[in-house]
């Protein structure tokens, strides 16, 4: 394993050597990062568990993945591999941004119908699309893309993530996208209201459980109810929520909510149904009861993240921890949680080896906005922000005390 | 001279809140001195009832004895009711929540699903003295689905119902097809195109329906091989073998006798809702037994808009309706400027009802139209603690609930 | 005496101190050093924060609270308007300032077209505010934008104009103030003239027609003679005044016209006593001598046009002496005018609301234009373009929406703001050497003040930079620097302490200590 380890990076780097005359930017990308900076957070704790962090440590990427992580990279690929010094700066994971639809409200929901389950977001994705520009710039590494609010069940959401060029899909079928609230509910179709938008769905799982032969639509509910997909529900208000959570009781599955205006009124299920949150943006200007639910949520135990503008996204998270969030909650909410909500703890959402290479880099405390803002790297590429080359002499202290 | 008790009570509601709900029906309660105006039933002076459980374990005179270590509360001066039921109840202002009118005969829907405990609506009601509230589908569709009888505090609608499916609304007259369009060309841009646009359509829809559910119901008998009937299908045929109560929305006198020609027809019993013209029809009504409900009779008195869909509401309506000896309920309503249930009692009683009959309209009557009288409507050994300590007697316009009782618990807010 | 004790103090006025303290003598500051430096006397009260960190009082150099739901959308204010006619408190959570650490506050006024009145500088308090003495009328506000909605650039052009035109006129104004002024002085000494001639003639008259007067009469007839030359020593001291108003600064609500006429009435009183003529009043103003004066005051613009009518009376005794002056006619009164004159005098700032480019330009333009000595840019989104240009006539500016995209999504199409960065403005501003604050805007936002410094820190401005911002340069920028703005002796006591540094977004307000009172104490 060692010995292949060495070969492929020998390999790659006289192909680098080589290559670096004609400047070819695809194969330098084949080369090995090593990314170093005096803090790095691996992976931010969920609930009580406190953050994995290393100081002065480094990170080694390979194919856009973590190939090995601080004491665990071989000397012989810290020695080939391209170094990238931000000094005192702090890298943490990039955050993961639950469910959007990037600004393609209308193309992310079938019209004509309320029920489309198997339609797949995935197909709708644009990997040319502007607003994935923004994303870097916003710290955002990876994002949910969700079939939009106007179906009672939309589809099947994706995990994409924007690319130096162009955007790429990392997970096609990553979670069934559903919704309660006012949007799903038209007065050109079927249904007009929470009641019927509730038997809507009530009747189909009822005939996905029972059902011998069942279409593509009602397999995706089946999924939902074994638990091999997650379900994430839009519901605002308490009928809405009330409503969702009663649906996922009977049919025994264990939602995650969109937007939760009034999860203050049923805390107290969600907690104990193990449901998970995905809240809109915070306003500065809103109620006060508004910007300290993440405290509640999290003083109940329910797991939650932000979603909705990636630029408002640490913003929200800040905003939180003012109206008094604990730190450690809201960096989870960044980054973590997001992940383990839309089933992508594996690929995102962490700094772990075999993780995507996804990541920011901060002057201090993400959640201070006064910590700079330093770069947004996806894949192992650096798309927003500076990349400082290492020295020479940090590459070989450092390369010393890695042994 | 009333300050003392009105403290007591304020007290007595505030630990009540604060300990919790077990340990709080463990308690005995005793309320004495009280005038007690027990629904269906003649007056008790100076009388003692005694709550424990949330139910309530003795009633009567001076004479009750009060258990030991119960807790008094001397309510002399004041009038206890049982706690009031308003058998048309509209739990939100936003029409659209209540009907889904992707389909104008939509019979299974729950209005049940959108029923938010915290809405403003029903603190009010609370704090007016109406302890349980009958729901139903809005009035935008012919048949809107089912209604339920829930009681007025609580964190969750289902540790409020006190019965899930309890009637069916259908709609007579024009308001189900208001707005509607008959599909001649053009562009389609909304599902208003497909509904009854007349009255004629109106009842041709619940003829229909009747008629799948009779058809459906022979089959059944039949052949059992047969795919199940529709749920919509399966709830008419309830209503149609007397195991669901149907509610009939009709107004004017032309649909008055329309919904009780239809319950002919098919056979089956229904209650008439806001039937403003029943006076018109009072001799048919008194025929057919019906029961019938009166939203709001106040609203022609005050604010003059109480006509709806064709009918002519008179304030004697009430008086004429007792003089016949047909049974009926006063409630709120449809009428978005209906006062507090009270206050409508107590505007039926001005417009020539008796004082007995007025409270037994907001109590017992819609506890028997529920089929509920063994629990709520009334109090008596065995019935639910659901009661309201007036300051006066609740007919008096000067009366305010001072307390207001829901299984034992004081739920009114303090004023 | 009250004494803080903290981990750090930053007094903005100079280098932070390591377990500092702030002394504090009544309502300012005695002393600001090292713990141990300063020996204390006893009977003092110590506030100790061994890990917390003093700041200076933080200034809002623009929010809406205390302002009166009203005047938010009263279409009807101009220049003439005084917001502190208009504030009031309402216990809601948006005028609970103090809680946030903000110790003074300029009321902006968002209402109006052009001109839209004279904001007000307050010092919040626990349950209430005070207006800051001698700045209820703080600055004058100018309108110099469209909005965000479309609009085209002949529209803006003509809307320059506009503001341009409200200063026409200014200088005949000013002309025929100064003439009433010199008329109104010259009016009083004539009087005088015919009131001395009238009381010699009279007293000749008494003393010839009515020799059998009884005691009573007599003395009635003195008291007044005797309050003569009080009034007298006023009516200098008060025309002295008016007097200078008139060539440089004009008169605060035109308090001079009012003393005139207070002073006529009281002259008319002892021309009347001592005429002798209606005899009915005499009494009055005879055995409450100090009453008619306090009455004569309210109903001081009454009476001047009354008097033409009672000189027209006394014309008989025309020709017997200096003729009876007239009253010099009083220009039309002009709020707006005379707000507008204080403006171009250099007493009141004119703070103009200007978002993009285009706006600004024409903001500065109107400066050069009418050389407004003292120009409050608010709100200039776009200034990073002109910062040369704010820089070279000396203009500050006043920032607002310093939050992550507070303007819009980057990249709408839609929304034409959504291209300015609020937060990356204050670098470039402090980088170009422009005094600048950063201000909430709104009272929502208030307890956001330190966060949206953090937001410009984390754009790369620097932390004494970003803290300077929402303290001494607003204290500069409202001209209250001598009084509050940082931790120096002399100043007032304003001091809050956080319990972690300001900048973190979970700090927390643990104190507030405003003009030497403990207006807060956290929990």
């Amino acid at each position: 394993m060692q010995i292949l380890m060495k070969r492929r990076t020998t390999g790659a780097l006289l192909f680098t050597a080589l290559c670096t005359a004609h400047l070819c930017p695809t194969q330098l990308s084949a080369q090995d990062v090593l990314v170093q900076a005096s803090k790095i957070v691996v992976a931010y704790g969920e609930g009580s568990t406190a953050a994995t962090v290393l100081t002065d440590s480094a990170l080694l990427l390979r194919d856009g993945k973590i190939a090995f992580v601080g004491a665990d990279i071989p000397a012989e690929a810290r020695r080939a591999a391209r170094v990238v010094d931000y000094g005192k700066a702090t890298i943490s994971p990039g955050f993961v941004l639950a469910a959007t639809t990037l600004g393609r409200d209308a193309d992310l929901a079938e019209g004509a119908l309320a029920f489309t389950p198997d339609l797949r977001a995935a197909e709708a994705f644009d990997p040319w699309q502007k607003e994935l520009a923004q994303l870097a710039t916003a710290g955002v590494t990876s994002f949910g893309l969700a079939p939009s609010p106007r179906n009672v069940a939309g589809g099947i959401g994706a995990l994409a993530k924007a690319g130096k060029k162009q955007g790429r899909i990392e997970t096609a079928e990553a979670f069934v996208g559903f919704s309660l609230t006012r949007a799903a509910r038209s007065q050109e179709r079927m249904p007009t209201s929470l009641m019927g938008a509730l038997e809507m769905l009530r009747d189909s799982f009822k005939t996905a459980r029972v059902g011998v032969q069942v279409g593509p639509d009602l397999a995706v509910l089946r999924q939902v109810m074994s638990g091999q997909r997650r379900a994430l529900i839009h519901a605002d208000t308490f009928a809405e929520l009330n409503g969702a959570l009663d649906l996922a009781k009977n049919f025994n599955f264990a939602p995650v909510i969109i937007g939760a205006r009034d999860a203050d009124k049923v805390m107290a299920k969600l907690a104990e149904r193990g449901v998970g949150v995905v809240l809109a943006p915070l306003n500065p200007k809103a109620r006060i009861a508004d910007l300290e639910l993440p405290k509640k949520l999290a003083k109940a135990g329910v797991p939650f993240c932000f979603a909705g503008r990636p630029d408002q996204l640490r913003f929200s998270a800040a905003l939180a921890v003012r109206y008094g969030l604990d730190r450690n909650v809201a960096n989870a909410a960044l980054t973590r949680t997001p992940a383990n909500l839309i089933g992508a703890l594996t690929t995102v959402g962490s700094l772990r080896q075999g993780c995507g290479a996804d990541f920011v880099v901060f002057e201090g405390d993400l959640l201070d906005l006064g910590s700079r803002h330093v770069a947004t790297w996806v894949d192992g590429e650096n798309l927003h922000g500076e990349s400082p080359a290492g020295a020479k002499t940090s590459q070989t202290t450092n390369s010393a005390g890695g042994r | 001279m009333t300050r003392p008790i009105v403290q007591v009570l304020l007290q007595a509601s505030v630990t009540l809140l604060l300990t919790a709900l077990a340990t709080a029906q463990q308690e005995v309660t005793a309320y004495t001195n009280a005038h007690i105006l027990p629904g269906g039933k003649p007056t008790i002076s100076n009388a003692t009832m005694v709550v424990s459980g949330g139910k309530i374990l003795a009633l009567g005179g001076a004479d009750v004895k009060v258990p030991d270590g119960a807790k008094v509360i001397d309510c002399k001066g004041m009038t206890i009711t049982p706690g009031l039921i308003d058998a048309s109840f509209q739990s939100s202002n936003n029409q659209q929540d209540l009907n889904e009118q992707s389909e104008e005969v939509t019979p299974h829907l729950r209005i049940l699903d959108n029923i938010d405990p915290e809405d403003p609506l029903f603190r009010r009601a609370r704090n007016n003295g109406v302890t349980a509230v009958h729901i139903m589908p809005g009035t935008r569709n012919v048949i809107g689905g089912l209604g339920c009888v829930i009681k007025t505090y609580g964190s969750d609608p289902k540790s409020m119902v006190i019965k899930a499916d309890a009637s069916m609304r259908i709609v007579m007259g024009a308001e189900p097809s208001n707005g509607n369009r008959a599909i001649r060309g053009g562009r389609v841009n909304s599902m208003y195109y497909r509904r009854p646009t007349s009255r004629m359509g109106v009842i041709w829809s619940v003829r229909r329906a009747f008629y799948d559910a009779k058809e459906a119901l022979t089959k059944t008998q039949g052949a059992p091989g047969d795919a199940p009937p529709s749920p919509g299908t399966q709830i008419m045929m309830q209503v149609l073998q007397g195991k669901l109560t149907a509610v009939t929305t009709a107004r004017s006198e032309q649909d008055l006798r329309t919904a009780l020609r239809i319950a002919e027809e098919f056979g089956y019993e229904t209650v008439i809702d806001e039937a403003q013209d029943a006076y018109m029809v009072a001799d048919e009504l008194a025929k057919k037994n019906a029961v019938v409900m009166l939203g709001a009779p106040s609203a022609e008195t005050i604010s003059g808009s109480a006509a709806q869909d064709g009918s002519a509401p008179r304030s004697g309506t009430v008086a004429v309706l007792a003089s016949k000896g047909i049974r009926f309920v006063i409630t709120t309503g449809t009428n978005p400027s209906a006062l507090p249930l009270i206050r409508e009692a107590m505007f039926a009683h001005r417009f020539g009802l008796g004082p007995q009959l007025a409270l037994d309209a907001i109590t017992i009557e819609p506890a028997k139209l529920l089929g509920l009288d063994d629990r709520i409507g009334s109090l008596a050994t065995g019935k639910d603690a659901d009661f309201v300590i007036w300051s006066h007697n609740p007919l008096d316009p000067a009366a305010v609930a001072v307390s207001v009782h829901i299984n034992g618990m004081s739920v009114s807010q303090p004023r | 005496m009250t004494v803080i004790e903290a981990g750090t103090v930053h007094p903005v006025s100079g280098p932070e101190i390591k377990n500092g303290v702030v002394v504090i003598r009544g309502e300012r500051i005695l002393a600001v050093g090292q713990q141990g430096e300063l020996e204390l006397p006893p009977n003092t009260k110590v506030y100790k924060f061994p890990n917390g960190h003093i700041y200076p009082g933080l200034i809002d150099a623009s929010t809406d609270a205390f302002a009166d739901a009203g005047l938010r959308s009263d279409g009807s204010l101009n220049g003439g308007s005084k917001i502190a006619d208009g504030l009031m408190w309402t216990d809601s959570r948006d005028d609970h300032l103090i809680e946030h650490g903000i110790t003074t506050a300029y009321i902006s006024i968002r209402a109006g077209s052009q001109l839209r009145g004279q904001g007000a500088i307050v010092r919040p308090r626990a349950s209430g505010f005070d207006l800051w003495e001698d700045r209820e009328q703080a600055a004058l506000q100018l309108l110099m934008t469209k909005g965000p909605g479309a609009s085209h650039a002949l529209q803006r052009q003509s809307q320059l104009e506009a503001i341009g035109r409200l200063f026409d006129g200014l200088d005949k104004f000013r002309e025929a103030k100064e003439k009433y002024e010199e008329e109104l002085e010259k009016y009083e000494t004539d009087f005088e003239k015919y009131l001395e001639y009238h009381a010699k003639k009279n007293g000749k008259d008494k003393e010839k027609g009515k020799p059998n007067g009884d005691k009573a009469k007599k003395e009635e007839s003195k008291k007044p003679a005797e309050a003569k030359p009080k009034a007298d020593g006023s009516e200098p001291a008060g025309r002295r005044r008016g007097g200078r108003r008139g060539e440089g600064r004009p008169p605060r609500g035109g308090g001079a016209q009012e003393m005139s006429a207070e002073t006529f009435e009281k002259t008319l009183a002892t021309i009347m006593a001592l005429l002798g003529k209606p005899k009915t009043e005499t009494p009055t103003t005879g055995s409450q001598d100090p009453k008619p004066q306090g009455r004569s005051g309210d109903r001081a613009t009454a009476t001047p046009t009354r008097s033409p009518t009672k000189s027209g009376g006394d014309k008989a005794k025309k020709g017997e002496g200096p003729k009876r002056p007239k009253y010099p006619k009083k220009p039309r009164p002009d709020p707006q005018k005379e707000a507008l004159l204080k403006v171009l005098d250099g007493e009141l700032p004119l703070r103009i609301e200007a978002h993009r480019v285009d706006e600004l330009l024409a903001a500065l333009r109107l400066q050069r234009d009418k050389e407004i000595p003292v120009v409050v840019l608010e709100r200039a989104y776009g200034a990073d373009r002109v910062t040369r240009k704010i820089a070279a006539q000396g203009a500050t500016v006043v920032l607002t929406d310093v939050l992550p995209n507070s303007l819009g999504v980057p990249g709408d199409k839609r929304n034409p703001y959504s291209k300015f960065d609020p937060t990356a403005l204050p670098k470039k501003l402090n980088d170009e050497g422009i005094p600048f604050a950063i201000a909430s805007g709104t009272a929502r936002l208030a307890s956001l003040l330190p966060m949206m410094a953090a937001a410009a820190i984390g754009r790369g401005l620097s932390e004494d930079a970003a803290l300077r911002a929402i303290t001494l340069t607003p204290a500069e920028i409202l001209g209250i620097a001598k009084d509050t703005g940082s931790l120096t002796r002399e100043k007032f006591a304003d001091v809050i302490v956080t319990d972690v540094p300001l900048f973190a977004s979970d700090s927390r307000v643990l104190l507030v200590v405003a003009k030497g009172r403990t207006e807060y104490e956290a929990k």
